[in-house]
């Protein structure tokens, strides 16, 4: 007995150190494999305890905020204007994070560098982990003000400042509601209209006859054009069939100026020829079309040019989104300087003070300055009694060019405005709208009107 | 060594080892309550256990001066610590927990209290053993499941507020009846009449007695589909059989048993299949049918080395996690350190259980008696373990002292208190003997 008692306490004290190795297996070896899983509920429950910082506008309105549940502790993620969507974007436990959320995450989450006490104190003392805050350069109420413009529309509104290059309003419609997220996601991702497709950075659109305060101001650069230029009689183009007409009345329209405050395309196709192919892809590339501009958000651009001659036009392989069309509106008002893109204007971590970022990049010439104040001279009598005269403001200079693009094959119209105001000597706002599914050729210039009047209200 | 300063040690040795678990066990509590915001006059448990801590010490010092000083510590050690996990996990429970210790530790109090022989034990085996079969057998018409539940196994019986589990004691009956018939019969059982190939087994009409009990509690267990118990009981049988007779042939044929029972169980239970296979593969159907087996792992592995700390993780994600899964939940907030800390534990007691046994080979009885109880605490214990971690199928058995439940806290005391009574064997003392003419205390070494 004695010996079969020894051999059973030696079986058993195998089992238990079997057992206590396999603890350790879990524990230590396979841990992370574990602990990462997508079905680990602690994983969502890790980030609800996380103080994510907050989003500030410019002039300190709450864009998005964590706010504790007392009972529990967990932090639920609170957007108060629905407006601001399309810049700041989303957070969801279930389905990421979009936009500022997504392009600051780890500052927000305070996942930077920390000091060894902190990140002691918040693995043994589970020390709630707060994140750190950011302000940006947006205008709660010009972007609500846009988004108002915009609604029932399909369509993106991008407003800058010159020569900062600030982005006071950056809009996108049909949008959504962050903080309805997770209960509208199926419908949202299986909308036809794409609420979540940011149209403002990511949409390309057709240029059409907006293009034209390029192509001219690269004529005038290479002096291969000259305003008082003679036209051609035919003032209107036919693409696929479909009309390409003049965005206003083209009575009296005898030069390469007139034609262009009345956007008529056709007397374009000929001044195209003049300029040559090497010169026009030039001036492109200098107005930033044929890339994708800098950008905290994710921003798109149609890349490499190959049918040179259907520029004129503006209906050819090259597309190109509101946000680079915005930028050339801001090239014209600030002399042919494109200024660099700056969204976020300073970020703090937690109790911190505030660092200002500066815009990710430099001005870059676009064009020279005889030939971009040439062209905003023609903007600013498109304005008076052209093209864009919906966008007139009584009391205000602004000059503006709209036009008219056709999408695709199906045979539909995008309205397009880009424009500026001047707000002293040197500053200005500048403006670039798209207008999806609409003939008007008003409707973008008035919107584009109206938004300005709002920026110049709030950056006087 | 002389036997007062043997005496004196003794009891000082487990005082000193007592005050330490106290420590743990206040220190945990406390934490607990500062963790979870808890109001202070929810420490009242401590000081339960604190009065039963001393009751015991005091009373075993007075009953059984001689008894092992290491399990009283470790045992109260793992009950505090069920008590601060059953707060943790199912607060709706936490005042019964304290007042079940207060019953089980008079059971065991009660116990050290008997005859050194056990003679009231062994002389009605049958009767003490058909009583615990009567009882399990009225679950089947009156049972009841205190959580509900359309499908639930109804394992208890309910007395007003008070519901009991008739396996739990019907597991102590059986150990003590196997002790007693195989001390009677181990002679005869180790005759080897029979050989095949190179195995010898034994005599068909020497054990009939014992499988038709033993077949008898396993055909109401499976009635009842309460399997874990049924396997636990099982594998007691074969390993009191195997002390016994020192017949490796036992285990074997036993083994073989096992295996054909379980393969049987796989095609004739559902239960059985969904446990073998959540053990077999569990990751396809982590959000299924595996859902508890994988967030005990989850569990574990999120608790690391040293844990989330006390009522800082989320062992609540996994289903009934204060009786079948407490060790999962204490590897998450206590980390391996914790969950080896409790594996030795029991190791210890278990080994304590093993050498009283090898202490009294001389008197097979109560050699049998502490081999099986130190089995049923060690094998029920690495079942659950092995559950938990994945090493086999889930049996849905409670870890001795730290799973809530009170027939389970009450049938461990009711061991740890025959353990108390076979490790002192000289001591005798009756509650009708008068106090001042105590027989004086021999110690034979």
């Amino acid at each position: 007995m004695t010996r079969a008692l020894q051999r059973l306490s030696i079986a058993l004290a195998l089992l238990f150190i079997a057992v206590g190795l396999t603890f350790g297996y879990w524990s230590l070896i396979r841990r992370s494999w574990l602990v990462g899983r997508d079905d680990n509920p602690r994983l969502v429950l890790a980030e609800q305890r996380i103080q994510r910082g907050t989003i500030f506008d410019r002039n300190g309105g709450i864009l998005a905020e964590s706010t504790r549940d007392p009972g529990s502790g967990l932090y639920t993620r609170q957007f108060p204007h629905p407006e601001v969507a399309s810049v700041v974007g989303y957070y969801s436990l279930r389905y990421g994070v979009g936009g500022i959320e997504a392009a600051f995450d780890d500052l927000l989450r305070g996942n930077y560098q920390v000091t060894v006490g902190e990140r002691l104190a918040r693995v043994f003392l589970h020390k709630t982990q707060v994140g750190g805050d950011i302000r940006l350069t947006l205008d709660l109420s010009a972007q609500q003000t846009a988004m108002a413009l915009l609604d029932g529309y399909a369509g993106a509104v991008i407003v800058l400042s010159v020569p900062e290059g600030d982005v006071l309003a950056l809009v996108s419609s049909p949008s959504f509601d962050p903080a309805a997220l997770d209960a509208n996601w199926e419908d949202l991702a299986g909308d036809p209209t794409a609420p979540l497709l940011n149209r403002s950075t990511q949409g390309l659109y057709q240029p059409g006859t907006i293009l034209q305060s390029v192509l001219l101001a690269a004529g005038l650069n290479s002096a291969c054009l000259s305003l008082e230029d003679s036209i051609s009689p035919v003032l209107t183009s036919q693409v696929n069939g479909l009309l390409l007409p003049c965005a206003a009345s083209s009575d009296g329209v005898e030069t390469l100026a007139a034609a262009y405050t009345a956007a008529c395309p056709a007397p374009f196709v000929e001044a195209v020829q003049a300029i040559g192919e090497l010169q026009l892809l030039a001036a492109l590339r200098d107005f930033g079309l044929l890339a994708p501009p800098e950008f905290i958000l994710p921003s798109e651009s149609s890349g490499q040019v190959t049918s040179v001659p259907d520029l004129a036009l503006g209906q050819s392989d090259l597309m190109v989104t509101p946000l680079q069309m915005a930028l050339v509106a801001a090239a014209f008002a600030d002399h042919g300087q494109i200024p660099p893109l700056r969204l976020v204007s300073a970020t703090r971590q937690a109790g911190g003070s505030w660092e200002t970022h500066r815009p990710s990049g430099f001005p870059r010439g676009a064009v020279s300055r005889a030939a971009a104040d040439a062209v905003a001279g023609l903007m600013a009598q498109a304005v008076n009694n052209g093209s864009a005269r919906q966008a007139a403001i009584p009391g205000y200079a602004v000059a503006g060019h709209s036009g008219i693009a056709i999408t695709g094959q199906d045979g539909t119209y995008n309205g397009w405005f880009i424009g500026f105001l001047r707000v002293s000597e040197d500053r200005s706002i500048a403006v670039a709208v798209l207008v999806e599914n609409t003939i008007q050729t008003g409707l973008a210039a008035s919107i584009g009107g109206q938004v300005l009047q709002a920026a110049a209200a709030v950056y006087p | 060594m002389h036997t007062n300063s043997l005496v004196s040690t003794n009891n000082k040795r487990e005082r000193v080892l007592l005050i330490l678990a106290a420590l743990f066990v206040a220190l945990i509590r406390i934490a607990l309550t500062l963790a979870r915001h808890l109001p202070w006059y929810s420490l009242w448990p401590l000081l339960v256990w604190g009065a039963c801590a001393l009751l015991l010490h005091i009373g075993l010092t007075w009953l059984l001066p001689l008894r092992d000083p290491i399990i009283l510590p470790v045992v109260m050690l793992m009950a505090g610590w069920g008590i601060v996990l059953t707060a943790r996990l199912a607060p709706a429970f936490s005042t019964r927990q304290p007042i079940w210790l207060v019953v089980a530790a008079l059971a065991s109090l009660a116990i050290a209290r008997l005859s050194p022989g056990l003679r009231i034990l062994r002389r009605y085996r049958y009767s003490w053993l058909i009583a615990g079969i009567i009882l399990l057998a009225a679950t089947l018409i009156f049972g009841v499941n205190p959580s509900g539940g359309a499908n639930a196994p109804r394992l208890w019986l309910g007395f007003g507020f008070i519901y009991f589990q008739p396996s739990e004691i019907l597991k102590l009956l059986m150990v003590i009846f196997m002790a007693s018939y195989l001390a009677d019969k181990r002679d005869i059982l180790s005759v080897k009449p029979l050989r095949v190939w190179k195995i010898t087994l034994p005599t068909p009409q020497y054990i009939a007695p014992l499988l038709l009990m033993w077949g008898f509690c396993m055909i109401l267990l499976i009635w009842q589909r309460d399997l874990g118990t049924a396997s636990l009981f099982f594998i007691i049988f074969l390993g009191m059989l195997y002390v016994a007779t020192n017949q490796t042939g036992y285990l074997l044929v036993g083994l073989v048993l096992l295996m054909l029972s379980g393969l049987a169980g796989y095609f004739l239970f559902d239960v059985v299949r969904l446990r073998v296979d959540a053990w077999l593969n569990p990751w396809p159907e982590a959000s299924g049918r595996a859902f508890q087996i994988v967030q005990s792992l989850l569990a574990i592995a999120s608790g690391g080395l040293f844990g989330q700390g006390i009522g800082q993780g989320s062992p609540t994600y996994i289903p009934v996690v204060h009786s079948d899964f407490v060790l999962a939940a204490i590897a998450e907030e206590w980390g391996l350190m914790g969950a080896v800390g409790v594996i030795a534990s029991l190791a210890i007691l278990i080994f304590r259980g093993l050498r009283i046994a090898a202490k009294n080979v001389d008197q097979p009885f109560k050699s049998l008696l502490a081999a099986g109880i130190s089995l049923s605490l060690g094998i029920q214990s690495l079942l659950i373990a092995g559950g938990v971690l994945k090493l086999i199928p889930l049996t849905g058995v409670t870890f001795p002292f730290i799973s809530y439940g009170g027939s389970s806290l009450l049938s461990g005391f009711v061991m740890i208190g025959l353990l108390w009574r076979l490790s002192d064997p000289a001591t005798n003392r009756r509650i009708d003997q008068p106090i001042f003419s105590e027989p004086s205390l021999e110690f034979t070494p």
